[in-house]
């Protein structure tokens, strides 16, 4: 006997007409459409946390691991051994405080970039709006970059600084630095998917930018005059942001200007160029 | 009414990135914002009109560009000239499992899967226990990861998914191919079903049964253009020749194989017509054909008996070679008698064909659907006697 379907309760969906056409040049982001489509982010953000630590041994324990290690090897190696200077703080608290963005940026930029060509069994499959992978990659480090945060604040107190107001300014820096991630991790995902290379160049470029950015080092190293060159890369300002923030140092205002104007500029450029390409994607992934 | 999707003069190229020097001059096509050349058309100039209601296949050979305009119509991949208006809920098909992430369960896939479809995570929920009903997987086969399921276990968890969808248009790329039969033939049933509450289907197939049975209209393409648009039976039949014509050209070159049927004709009427059989009677098929197509030593005739579910209920072979110990210029004609007396009332179809000695396909002679009339009480295909009686 056949089943019969039985009743079940209607699907919420608008009758709205998508029209799919032969189109040029620049177009705007449909936000109606993202919007539409924000469960899906949700899911796909989830999706990625959880598969993340999955069959790790020592699973979301990673997450504390990573930037801790990090931490006692970068202030053994330039703190101790090269000496750096580190604006009067102990080394391993400042390298701490610019490793916690640097390290969800470098993450969020790496996995986006690779997040497509991931992706290609849904992209060639089904459609939905493609900017949502990127995202959900940037999304599914937020996580970790929260433990981070906490670990930090503790490591506050274990080394004797205060929380001060200065914290007040964390969420504002935290947006931007995920405006950052998103841009340059939207832009590397489009070009990941056409030119292959980008799997290769990634990697250098994560290492290259890291010693361009006072993560290691403080921005005081370079002549006033010529600091403001070093906050055209966005992190630059941003972190030195971070420190100032968590450490209790007075904010450079000028140089996070600076980097948030070109974290913008990066951010639109960055979804602009996604949105032009993106109806290629299933063709060439 | 509204049509639910309208193709208009629809083109795609695919661009031609297999050397490196193609990937540079693409690069540098784009820097330059030139037009680039250096593409290959897969569809050209396709019109197209799906009202609700409507069932259509889109036949051809391989690489004819069936699947490209599936995948245009899902939104998948965008046209390169020409425009595409689609109205409701799309729900594609374009490979089972399509979409499932290895590491993620059963049910985790379902959950995202379905808010690709924009349904939200409590609608999900709701649905959940009809999804699960529907694909027969139990509940620690769900909670395992995707990536431990068999095919045939994905080909279940997302069509099931589909079901509960209740797209306004389904969309299925040979789909019905995966899967074992019994499960076939629940999603036969389904799609059935769904057909005549009022959905609308969009499929490709390379099985004329699974076409004739779902599909009222065929589309034929082939390297890209329409080459016939209508009726599923005429345009499969049509097909059915041109790729026999191809195929039995190849073959005629070399020891000429290939058999054309003059005509088949069931008790002197054209086999072409859906007429009903007269159960009582013995029914006659009658093939001929020319003359100068030889049978080969070694080639049989094959018939065969389907029911509606597509069960086979009977297969008879005849070997050719006694057959036709005749005069080799002669036409031939070959007369079998049927009795269907034993069928029960309902549609069936037959089907014909010659195999040469490896059971390789020489000729597809007859593919039709008829029907016994009548009413019965008994369920099943056949008529089996029997006796009741009570001690």
């Amino acid at each position: 006997m056949s089943e019969t379907p039985k009743e079940v309760a209607p699907i919420e969906r608008d009758d709205h007409v998508h029209v799919i056409e032969a189109r040029k040049g620049f177009r705007s982001i449909n936000l109606k459409e993202l919007w539409d489509y924000r469960e899906l982010l949700f899911v796909l953000t989830q999706r990625d946390i959880k598969v993340r630590y999955k069959q790790t041994v020592l699973g979301v324990a990673w997450a504390v691991i990573q930037p801790l290690l990090t931490m006692i090897l970068f202030s053994v190696i330039f703190g101790k051994l090269a000496k750096i200077p580190s604006d009067g703080l102990p080394y391993p608290i400042f390298v701490y405080a610019g490793l916690l963005p640097w390290m969800f940026f470098a993450n969020a930029i790496s996995q986006s970039s690779s997040s497509l060509i991931g992706s290609s069994q849904l992209v060639s499959k089904v459609y939905f709006p493609r900017l949502i992978i990127p995202l959900s990659s940037v999304g599914s480090g937020l996580i970790d970059f929260a433990v981070s945060g906490v670990i930090l604040l503790i490591l506050m107190l274990w080394y004797g600084i205060g929380w001060s107001l200065h914290l007040l300014a964390v969420p504002l820096l935290v947006f931007a630095v995920i405006f950052t991630a998103l841009g340059v991790g939207t832009l590397l995902s489009a070009l990941t998917v056409s030119y292959r290379d980008f799997r290769y160049i990634i990697p250098f470029m994560v290492q290259f930018w890291m010693y361009a950015t006072p993560v290691v080092y403080p921005a005081s190293m370079f002549p006033e005059k010529w600091q403001w060159l070093l906050f055209i890369n966005p992190m630059a300002g941003l972190i030195e942001g971070f420190r100032s923030a968590f450490l209790n140092q007075p904010f450079d205002w000028q140089g996070i200007s600076i980097s948030l104007a070109v974290s913008v500029i990066i951010f639109l450029a960055g979804v602009m160029y996604f949105e032009k390409v993106e109806r290629r994607f299933a063709d060439i992934i | 009414m509204t049509p639910l999707v309208t193709l208009s003069d629809v083109s795609k190229d695919y661009p031609r990135t297999t050397t490196r020097r193609d990937r540079l001059l693409g690069l540098l096509h784009t820097l330059t914002r030139s037009a680039d050349r250096h593409v290959e058309r897969v569809l050209d100039q396709i019109s197209l009109v799906i009202e609700p209601g409507q069932s259509m296949a889109i036949i051809g050979e391989n690489g004819a560009g069936k699947s490209t305009l599936l995948k245009l119509i899902a939104g998948v991949l965008h046209p390169t000239e020409g425009q595409i208006v689609c109205r409701g809920l799309v729900a594609a098909m374009l490979e089972l499992g399509g979409g499932f992430h290895p590491e993620y369960s059963g049910i985790d896939n379902l959950k995202s899967a379905a808010s690709l479809y924009g349904v939200s995570d409590e609608g999900i929920i709701s649905l959940l226990p009809d999804i699960i009903q529907f694909s027969g997987l139990d509940e620690a086969e769900l909670n395992q990861p995707v990536k431990t399921y068999s095919s045939g276990m994905q080909a279940r968890l997302g069509f099931s998914l589909m079901t509960a969808l209740k797209p306004d248009l389904l969309i299925t790329d040979e789909v019905l191919s995966v899967g074992d039969e019994s499960f076939q033939k629940k999603c036969i049933t389904w799609i059935e079903d769904y057909l005549s509450s009022g959905g609308t289907l969009l499929m490709v197939s390379h099985s004329t049964y699974h076409i004739q049975k779902l599909c009222q209209s065929a589309m034929w393409l082939e390297q890209g253009k329409v080459l016939a648009s209508g009726d599923a039976f005429v345009v499969c039949q049509a097909y059915h020749r041109q790729s026999l014509e191809q195929h039995g050209e190849s073959l005629n070159s070399i020891d000429h194989r290939a058999i054309q049927l003059d005509q088949a004709i069931w008790d002197h009427q054209k086999c072409a017509s859906l007429d009903d059989i007269q159960i009582n009677e013995t029914n006659v098929l009658r093939m001929s054909w020319p003359g100068q197509q030889r049978l080969e030593a070694g080639w049989r005739f094959r018939f065969r008996v389907y029911g509606t579910d597509g069960q086979l209920i009977c297969c008879q072979n005849l070997n050719a070679e006694e057959q036709f110990r005749r005069a080799q210029d002669e036409p031939h004609v070959l007369r079998t008698h049927w009795s269907f007396s034993d069928l029960l009332p309902g549609h069936y179809t037959l089907d014909a064909v010659i195999l040469d000695e490896t059971d390789g396909l020489v000729s597809n002679l007859v593919d039709r659907s008829f029907r016994i009339p009548g009413r019965s009480r008994a369920f099943g295909s056949l008529r089996v006697a029997h006796q009741w009686r009570s001690e």
